[in-house]
């Protein structure tokens, strides 16, 4: 089993807790409405202290194909949800049942294998306890992690002076230090809020746990604010900036690029070509303000689709 | 024994076509809640963009830029548009509205209240809705008022490529 395949499976997971809570619901996950994902949003904050949005469900759980793996943060957020540690264990727990059901019978060379699996983590255990054992004399309780932000349009790198991330801890802010393309976090805490702000893409707030991914190194998409960009090039009248900014979107998009507003299950709306799409995200309207894009498509590094929605 | 059989089959087949007729409504419902968005959507992104276009710190290319934007949310550039400047004159045509508000001398602001949006006809190739709400203007008194909201399918150009899709317009306002 893939790491894909476990998505899969954590997918039929939620939506059979889902269903506890709404057992009315008689459609698949990928049939999600708004109703129905504002109310899985509801029940994920409510047990779990986390706040996921509607985003990233129209990203990464309504589709019936997943291309990628999300990040490891949020789907350990959904595994608690369901009743685990977190994705580690999910996969664990979920592959252990496979291998069960594949192997009732147990034979005599499955016993054999049963013994030297024992023997080998009986040693394993032992390192274990010795390797705690040497680092609680030597514990150092501080947490450092590189952050990089990347373009989600381009999936290019944003380089550090183009955004500002703070710390947010209790009532306070603390900006974090740069250094060339990345931002250094450095905590006490295993879980750690922040903010990014910037003026060029939307502000964001990310999580960064340490328990789940202690890597050291955190990547993150930020979605460019074009309203902002644009409201600053018009109360300007910056021609200049806004040339700029249909040329950097000429360059992004595909020239047989499809971009689709959608409403409640995937029902698209608005059908927008390249050029009615970039000229309707240069004119600073209140609807460019609210559309979050909610999924993108690439061909030979260009957009070859884009579905929005309107937040509310 | 064939009759039981018989019977059998007739059941399953109602029941899966009652199932299969359930999902389908289910499925339009939530396509006529979609569209009423939309509707209510369009239309007050139209008086964003008059708000816009009657700023007179806009410099002449954004005006331009902004009323050609405008201009595409209507079926046609001839659709007729109440007078938000003034109200004595007889209803003008939306490219001659807009015309008009690039040429304001204050900014516009408007608030939409009681806004709703009704299905009207419909065939294959067109739906039209009636979106109903009172306008405010510059914290003046409400005026009642009715416009069209229009569903078409049409083929559209996407670089090489020509698809179905469903574009959808605004129609004349009038007075209620």
């Amino acid at each position: 089993m893939n790491d894909i395949d476990f998505l899969y499976q954590l997918k039929q997971k939620i939506l059979e807790k889902y269903r506890v809570h709404y057992p009315y619901y008689k459609g698949s996950i990928h049939d999600f409405g708004n109703t129905e994902i504002t109310q899985l949003l509801d029940l994920v904050e409510q047990e779990c202290q986390e706040r996921v949005s509607e985003k990233w469900i129209y990203t990464h759980l309504k589709p019936q194909k997943n291309e990628k793996l999300p990040r490891k943060d949020m789907l350990n957020i959904f595994c608690r949800w369901i009743g685990y540690s977190g994705w580690d264990e999910f996969k664990y727990k979920i592959d252990k049942t496979e291998a069960t059901i594949g192997n009732s019978k147990p034979n005599d060379s499955d016993k054999e294998s049963n013994y030297s699996f024992k023997k080998t983590a009986y040693v394993a255990l032992g390192i274990l306890i010795i390797l705690a054992i040497g680092i609680s004399f030597n514990i150092d309780s501080s947490y450092e992690a590189k952050i990089y932000l990347n373009d989600k349009y381009t999936q290019k790198s944003i380089e550090t002076n183009r955004a500002t991330i703070f710390f947010l801890n209790k009532n306070e802010k603390q900006k974090l230090k740069k250094e060339n393309n990345y931002f250094i976090l450095k905590s006490n805490k295993a879980k750690v809020h922040l903010l990014v702000e910037s003026p060029y893409y939307k502000t964001d707030t990310l999580i960064v746990n340490f328990e789940y991914n202690n890597s050291g190194n955190y990547e993150y998409d930020l979605q460019p604010d074009d309203y902002a960009m644009m409201l600053r090039a018009y109360m300007n009248a910056n021609i200049d900036d806004w040339n700029r900014r249909k040329r950097q979107l000429n360059n992004i998009l595909d020239d047989d690029a499809v971009i689709q507003e959608v409403m409640f299950e995937d029902i698209g709306v608005e059908f927008l070509n390249k050029q009615e799409f970039i000229n309707k995200i240069t004119t600073p309207t209140k609807s460019v303000k609210k559309m979050e894009v909610v999924s993108i498509e690439y061909k030979d590094k260009k957009i070859i689709s884009l579905k929005y929605i309107q937040k509310k | 024994m064939k009759k039981y059989i018989t019977l059998t089959l007739l059941f399953v087949g109602i029941c899966s076509f009652a199932q299969s007729s359930q999902n389908e409504n289910i499925t339009s419902v939530k396509l006529t809640e979609a569209y009423k968005q939309k509707a209510i959507d369009k239309v007050l992104e139209f008086y964003n963009y008059i708000e816009l276009l009657t700023d007179p710190a806009l410099n002449s290319k954004m005006k331009e830029h902004t009323a050609n934007e405008a201009l595409k949310l209507f079926i046609t550039p001839q659709t007729a548009i109440h007078n938000f400047f003034n109200k004595t004159k007889t209803n003008p045509s939306i490219s001659a509205l807009l015309k008009n508000a690039t040429h304001q001398k204050k900014q516009y602001h408007f608030t939409l209240t009681t806004i709703t949006a009704t299905p009207q006809y419909q065939n294959p190739e067109q739906e039209e809705w009636i979106v109903t709400y009172s306008l405010t203007i510059n914290n003046s008194k409400g005026i009642l008022l009715k416009q069209n909201f229009i569903i078409k399918v049409e083929n559209k150009k996407f670089g090489n490529s020509i698809k179905k899709v469903k574009n959808t317009y605004l129609g004349e306002i009038i007075v209620l």
